[in-house]
């Protein structure tokens, strides 16, 4: 610390070791606010209609016409206690559940980006869903499926947390209209 | 170099201010680290915290680096110097 050189570069390396263990206890208390202060927001989602038409598949080289689902939907949902001192945004999806084999299927049917708190307050009726459903077997033969509200919350520090609410609303794929 | 040039480049301080400079770095940055932390979590808003950081490093960039007078009290009694013997 003799000259003013050597002065500036040891004020520095200190400065950003504090920086680093701000950062990391800015991250592990909102963890631990996530986890144990916040409470996972009520939802209730109604699927208002659901259409199930045939269509030609607008990717790869399979021209054969597959079954597509489009649906409405109503949701309401608070999610502003998820906003804490440090959560930056959430990505909001609504995801759609059903079984299939060998795996089971999950599909996002509509998704948002909420940016503060003041937006946080989800109140959507016969919201018709940004993307349509469509299945690896071109058919979905009346299978009974699961919508549940699903979200991303991502700090300003720290590690990117995935959660969903409670609620489940139940459906089920209806027969094609035009069946051909 | 003139002598404000050795003072603001070289800023040379003694053996204690030395040590006196490396302990207020530790605790005043330490304690800038808690303050920022809890001004953020009380107010709710993780900005604070980053302006409340940068005022504490700025401020104590000029306490450390300069050469101030408080880090020179203890200058190096040198012998007196001796003609050497023929």
């Amino acid at each position: 610390m003799f000259s003013t050189f050597q002065r500036i570069q040891q004020y520095w390396g200190f400065v950003t070791t504090v920086t680093v263990f701000l950062a990391a206890a800015i991250s592990i208390s909102s963890v631990i606010q996530e986890h144990y202060f916040v409470d996972i927001p009520r939802v209730s989602i109604n699927v208002q209609s659901i259409d199930v038409r045939y269509g030609k598949p607008h990717i790869g080289y399979n021209y054969k016409r597959q079954e597509y689902s489009l649906m409405k939907f109503d949701l309401e949902a608070d999610l502003t206690p998820l906003f804490t001192w440090n959560t930056k945004q959430l990505f909001v999806y609504l995801a759609a559940t059903y079984p299939g084999k060998p795996y089971a299927n999950k599909v996002v049917v509509w998704d948002a980006i909420i940016r503060s708190k003041e937006d946080a307050v989800l109140s959507l009726s016969d919201m018709t869903a940004d993307y349509s459903i469509y299945d690896v077997t071109g058919k979905f033969n009346g299978r009974n499926a699961t919508l549940s509200l699903e979200w991303n919350a991502q700090p300003y520090v720290g590690l990117l947390t995935w959660n969903k609410g409670s609620e489940r609303e139940r459906f089920e794929f209806p027969q094609p209209a035009t069946a051909r | 170099m003139s002598d404000l040039q050795t003072l603001l480049l070289e800023g040379p301080i003694d053996f204690v201010g030395q040590q006196l400079a490396d302990s207020v770095t530790l605790y005043f940055l330490s304690i800038a680290g808690v303050v920022a932390f809890l001004v953020g979590i009380i107010t709710g808003d993780i900005s604070l915290t980053s302006y409340t950081l940068a005022l504490f490093v700025s401020a104590g960039f000029v306490i450390v680096v300069l050469p101030w007078p408080f880090y020179k009290r203890h200058p190096l009694k040198w012998l007196p110097p001796t003609t050497a013997k023929n």
